[in-house]
């Protein structure tokens, strides 16, 4: 009976750490159920951050759209998402008509300047100039990438009409929407972020539209 | 002493399992907390949004609308962002007529916003001057019967203002060409389609 004290002792001293362990191993057998809840959290949590990003852009066209709308002002509305854009007038569609996109010819971006401005901008942007066959002025890196000497700054064969079609609209921002090469013109690597439309859409756009005018890029 | 400094190990390890699982709880009813406040932004926005558009679509209205296009010769029922009818039509043909005595008609469809300020079913034509002109034939005075012409505008049309209407036609061959002296023709079962979608009062916008 004498022995039997310190045996109790000790048992009851192991105890606490047999517990332990076993409220360790009950919690860790709970870790992986909580590391799934956590994980379920974290993709709620992107994807109400990514809900809330796409109503903000939303909010974003809505405003510019509500200040245009009952208006007598055209303008453009370009979703380059769903690659449609439609003409409008005080907030009702007068015409709708295909984008093109990422169809410019592009020389290999060397900075990434060049890179990010190939990129369309988003939101609402201004018509800088409208122009009936537009010439491309031919930059000197086109005679170098030939091995050519770049012939003088305003030296007429810098000028070549036809690789822009036949109407281009040029946005703040160096962003342009303009047509398909004229037949027999040369395709053109273009330093800018472009949209192509069709040549009967285009015309009609460049009709109804003027300097100052605006567009939003969705 | 093993026995103890094995004991100690195992009550630390044990230790450190229960702190990690209640960081772990933490850092979920944080995550659950901003999911919250997440939640009343996007909430907030889609109402905020709600309201945009609907003010958007009551300042618009939400009766359907026609847009001519002058350029490809076709015209378009529309509602909202949706196109209820489309057809092909002929427009203006932009050539000039002159009398002898210097009047001079151009033979344009206007372009801007009109409004549907009649509709006919059977309508007459009333043969204007520029239309004895142009067949180089006498004008008869403005009050006589010879001015009526039937048939000639199909079953019905539409009135713009300013004598221009929309209207059907015999000359179903020449749809989608600039040949018209300004009105709006279409075959005649589109004109029945469009005249029974379109009230007074409809806009008609024409580019």
């Amino acid at each position: 009976m004498a022995d039997s004290r310190p045996q109790t002792k000790t048992t009851r001293i192991m105890m606490l750490p047999i517990l332990l362990v076993c409220a360790a191993i009950t919690l860790s057998c709970n870790a992986g159920r909580e590391a799934a809840d956590t994980e379920k959290l974290r993709q709620e949590r992107q994807l109400l951050l990514s809900r809330i990003e796409t109503l903000r852009e939303e909010q974003r066209f809505l405003r510019f759209e509500k200040e245009l709308t009952g208006t007598d002002k055209h303008y453009l509305v370009l979703d380059t998402q769903k690659g449609v854009g439609s003409l409008r007038l005080g907030g009702r569609v007068l015409r709708e008509f295909k984008l093109f996109l990422n169809e410019c010819m592009r020389p290999e971006p060397t900075t990434p300047e060049d890179a990010s401005s190939y990129v369309l901008p988003k939101g609402s942007v201004q018509i800088i100039a409208l122009m009936k066959d537009p010439v491309w002025y031919v930059p000197d890196w086109f005679y170098l990438k030939e091995g050519k000497a770049p012939p003088p700054v305003n030296g007429s064969e810098r000028l070549i009409r036809g690789p822009m079609g036949a109407y281009a609209i040029f946005f703040g921002g160096g962003f342009v929407i303009h047509g398909r090469p004229l037949q027999g013109a040369p395709r053109a690597p273009m330093q800018h972020a472009c949209i192509i439309l069709k040549d009967d859409d285009l015309r009609v756009v460049v009709s109804l539209l003027d300097k100052g005018s605006v567009a939003y890029v969705r | 002493m093993k026995r103890t400094t094995l004991a100690i190990k195992i009550v630390l390890s044990a230790l450190c399992a229960l702190a990690l699982a209640c960081h772990g709880d933490r850092e979920r009813e944080a995550m659950s907390r901003e999911i919250a406040d997440l939640r009343t932004v996007a909430a907030r926005l889609e109402y905020e949004n709600g309201n945009m558009w609907q003010d958007i679509r009551v300042r618009i209205g939400d009766e359907p609308y026609i847009v001519v296009d002058t350029i490809g010769n076709k015209l378009s029922l529309r509602k909202g962002e949706r196109a209820l009818m489309e057809a092909i039509v002929s427009t203006g043909s932009g050539k000039l007529v002159e009398e002898k005595g210097g009047r001079k008609w151009i033979f344009t469809t206007p372009k801007g916003t009109f409004t549907v300020l009649g509709k006919e079913r059977d309508p007459v034509w009333y043969k204007p001057d520029w239309a004895y002109v142009e067949d180089k034939l006498p004008i008869p005075p403005p009050n006589s019967q010879a001015r009526m012409v039937r048939g000639i505008l199909g079953k019905y049309a539409l009135s713009i203002g300013g004598s221009y209407k929309i209207h059907g036609t015999p000359y179903k061959r020449f749809l989608g060409q600039s040949v018209s002296h300004g009105c709006i023709r279409l075959k005649d079962e589109d004109m029945e389609t469009l005249y029974n979608q379109v009230a007074l009062g409809t806009k008609v916008y024409i580019y």
